[in-house]
């Protein structure tokens, strides 16, 4: 089996070669023949007509000899008479006498022309002897055996125009059918070398195509481009495959390429949200430390001036000099820790209870908490801000009667934290304000117009909850001008106290895995 | 390479083969129809002696079987024999020339049919003198002569006790010559033996069937006391059968015929005793016994110089044991 792509194409081609060779001298045989068989009738008739004008020209000069007697006439003679025995002499050697009835003829006919020589030589002999009898006699058998040697000749002539009439005959009527097998020959040999061509061009350029079609894809950033499919086994199966193997590993070592980066990208956005979670947080403890004016001092003073007030009998006072050393106390704290809805929730219900006595209890303050949300685990100053909002922005203006409710519950593993007022509502636009799709100037303004006591704003409240739980849709405003506003946080229901978002930032801020 | 590409490639392959065996069919066709034309009754093999074969024309069924065994004889024998056919048996002077030509040519041998002793006496002579042997049939040659063939006078006995054995002794015969006066001579002869009978016309046909057949109508218009045929040819035989088959003669006449081949339509005017039988001179055996003795006799061997060949009689049982 010949299996490489030179030895098919090499035995293809001399399949052809051979194929129109053989073809060729198929064709060309008849022909031969008919050329030869021509060439050797023309000959033998060439060669009678010499042999008749031979034996004419001899019995011309003995005749003329006999009643001449003149000597250029015997000279002629014997020059004509040695051209006929060269003749008789040839045809013997060159013919082998056989059964055959044109070598009977043609046998007859050189014995004969001895037997001729033989009388002319007899008669001539006697002429020169003078013996009329014996050289009239002899002449005459000569002369008879000259008539017997022209009749064989033309029976001769005869036999081999029948010979030859009988062969054309033959070929005449196979002829016709032998041309018209021959043309199918021809067109056939020529289809098959055609189809031959074809089968090896196709061969050789249709995996060369297909490699360059992959190639181009390849070259082009497709790596999922089919794998080359060769059917034959020779060289080309073997770059087919040597080709399919190179694109799958560069494949792979691209896509090792890709997840490389894109683990890098992850890490390095990681690594700036961390970063921007630590800035918000030293932000709002800045914020807070602003407020902390020498604490101790202050906590001490506040001490001082709730003992002065039991002391006095204000025991009110006292109440509120309590809560707001205890809101004080709160804010101190750390804004990196975590408390619990219900530590949020007290210190919510000393910040009511510091606005009951600074602007009477005109406004009304509900909770609606679930048991199970209390422990849950939230940033601190989380829902302060909101309270704060509703007092100062939704219900500000509205003197008297307004409420603000707070609820809390756990829906579907989240922890749905709601403060709702019924106060002024507000406006499109502070609402896509406030969830920071509106980032101008007056919006701008307006936040910080929105920080208060605490000097913490919606934005920090939102990015805080977003770092803090690592989601985005935290919160959600629902707000009609006149009718109230309530804002919704929705972030993941956790439980420990410990849990505290700066636990997962080491001292360089990078992700500790 | 698709289904259909294979399904072409086989299809034309098959077309190849076949146009190739075509034209190599119709090549040998024509080669073969040439080399039948050129060498029906004649071989290549080189020759070893060379004869003259001079008989009369080969449309006669009995020269036709005649010449086949010498055929026969010469490609067993590598003897090239050139034979020339004389149209008329009478032709003496075609029959001489053959001869000289013969001596001319410078042949070994000659077989020649013979009429009579005395018409080529000469000319035997002439040939023997120089140095062609020669062998005739029909009669004896004479002196350094060779014979091969059947004894006249014994034929025309065997026909007349054909005729006697077909009608009985009140025969009533009329006979169709060949051109010889012995078979005659035996025919009557044996006649002579039965008082009753006796011969009533003796014809000569020109051998065609055609020809045979309106001397044989005139005989049996102008002879209607005839009841037996004697035929001394195939032709003159088949052609007086199918005249008492026209006449609506048959049962009234018989026909004895000679060297008559196993053919069908023969078979049929047998059985229908429209033949009774003929008289089988086995002319292939006779060419081929002339040839075989005369290649013989050149080789040098010993040969007897008169070879007799058998006669055979067939009639109806012989062919019903033939049959069994």
């Amino acid at each position: 089996m010949l299996s490489g792509v030179r030895q098919q194409m090499i035995a293809l081609f001399l399949f052809t070669v051979l194929l129109t060779a053989m073809t060729g001298m198929h064709l060309f045989n008849p022909f031969m023949e008919f050329i030869e068989q021509t060439g050797v009738m023309f000959a033998d008739t060439l060669f009678l007509n010499e042999l008749s004008d031979n034996l004419a020209s001899v019995d011309e000069a003995l005749r003329e000899y006999l009643t001449t007697r003149d000597s250029d006439s015997l000279l002629a003679y014997y020059e004509h008479m040695e051209s006929l025995s060269g003749k008789s002499a040839y045809m013997k050697e060159s013919k082998k006498f056989t059964g055959e009835q044109s070598d009977l003829l043609y046998s007859s006919i050189a014995y004969m022309l001895d037997t001729y020589k033989r009388y002319t030589e007899i008669a001539v002999q006697a002429k020169r002897g003078r013996t009329a009898h014996v050289y009239i006699a002899n002449y005459e058998k000569a002369d008879e055996t000259a008539n017997f040697i022209k009749d064989y000749i033309s029976r001769l002539k005869e036999y081999h125009l029948n010979e030859n009439i009988q062969w054309y005959s033959a070929l005449s009527i196979n002829i016709s059918r032998l041309i018209t097998s021959n043309y199918v020959l021809i067109v056939t040999v020529i289809l098959l070398n055609i189809m031959i061509i074809l089968y090896i061009t196709y061969n050789v350029t249709s995996p060369i195509k297909k490699l360059s079609k992959v190639s181009e894809e390849i070259a082009g950033g497709n790596f999922d481009a089919e794998d080359i499919k060769v059917s034959t086994e020779d060289e080309f199966l073997v770059m087919a495959n040597a080709f399919n193997k190179m694109k799958k590993s560069i494949k792979e070592y691209i896509e090792q390429l890709h997840d490389k980066a894109e683990t890098e990208t992850r890490l390095m956005d990681q690594k700036m949200q961390n970063l921007k979670m630590k800035a918000l947080l030293n932000d709002a403890e800045l914020k807070a430390l602003q407020l902390q004016i020498n604490p101790h001092f202050l906590f001490n003073t506040l001490n001082a001036a709730m003992q002065l007030s039991i002391m006095e009998g204000s025991d009110k006072t006292s109440v509120f000099i309590e809560n707001l050393a205890r809101l004080l106390r709160y804010n101190a704290g750390s804004m990196e820790r975590s408390v619990t809805l219900r530590e949020e929730i007290a210190m919510i219900v000393s910040y009511k209870e510091l606005f009951d006595v600074r602007f009477g209890n005109i406004q009304k303050v509900e909770f609606d908490l679930a048991p199970e949300v209390l422990d849950a685990v939230i940033p601190p100053m989380t829902i302060q801000p909101l309270v704060e909002n509703a007092y100062i922005h939704g219900l500000g203006d509205a003197s008297e009667n307004g409420s603000i409710r707070i609820c809390a519950m756990a829906e579907a593993e989240m922890l749905v934290i709601s403060v709702s007022d019924d106060g002024l509502g507000m406006s499109e636009e502070t609402r896509q304000q406030i969830l920071g799709k509106n980032n101008s100037n007056e919006a701008l303004e307006q936040n910080k117009w929105r920080m208060h006591l605490t000097g913490i704003g919606m934005d920090n409240v939102v990015n805080r909850l977003k770092m803090f739980f690592g989601i985005e849709n935290v919160i959600h405003i629902e707000s009609r001008l006149g009718e109230g506003t309530t804002i919704t946080l929705t972030v993941p229901f956790l439980k420990g106290k410990d849990y505290r978002p700066a636990a997962r930032l080491n001292g360089e801020g990078d992700l500790d895995v | 390479m698709g289904r259909l590409y294979k399904y072409s490639i086989a299809g034309l392959l098959v077309i190849l083969i076949g146009a190739f065996a075509m034209s190599i069919y119709y090549y040998n066709r024509m080669a073969m129809s040439q080399e039948n034309a050129a060498y029906a009754l004649e071989t290549d093999v080189e020759a070893f002696h060379r004869i003259s074969l001079i008989i009369n024309n080969s449309d006669n069924l009995y020269w036709q079987r005649f010449k086949k065994g010498a055929m026969d004889a010469a490609i067993e024998n590598r003897v090239a024999i050139e034979f020339h056919g004389i149209n008329n048996a009478d032709d003496t002077a075609s029959v001489v020339m053959q001869m000289r030509i013969a001596v001319a040519s410078q042949k070994d041998g000659v077989i020649v049919n013979t009429l009579d002793e005395i018409s080529y006496e000469a000319d035997i002579a002439y040939l023997v003198e120089n140095g062609v042997l020669v062998m005739t049939t029909g009669v004896e040659g004479g002196k350094n002569s060779y014979f091969v063939g059947t004894n006249a006078f014994e034929f025309g006995q065997r026909a007349a006790q054909l005729v006697i054995q077909a009608v009985g002794e009140n025969a009533r015969v009329a006979v169709i010559l060949d051109g010889t006066t012995d078979e005659i001579v035996g025919f009557s002869k044996e006649m002579q033996r039965y008082p009753n009978a006796s011969i009533e016309a003796i014809k000569k046909t020109d051998g065609q069937l055609i020809g045979a057949v309106d001397v044989i109508q005139s005989i049996l218009t102008d002879y209607p006391e005839v009841n037996a045929i004697f035929c001394m040819t195939p032709e003159d035989t088949l052609a007086a059968a199918q005249a008492i088959v026209d006449r609506n003669l048959v049962g009234d006449v018989v026909v004895i015929g000679t060297d008559l081949s196993d053919t069908p339509i023969v078979r049929r005017y047998i059985e229908r005793s429209i033949i009774y039988g003929y008289i089988e001179r086995n002319p292939y055996d006779a060419g081929f016994k002339s040839v075989a003795v005369l290649a013989g006799v050149l080789r040098g061997e010993f040969n007897p110089t008169f070879v007799t060949i058998d006669l055979d009689t067939v009639t109806k049982w012989d062919l019903g044991q033939y049959n069994r």
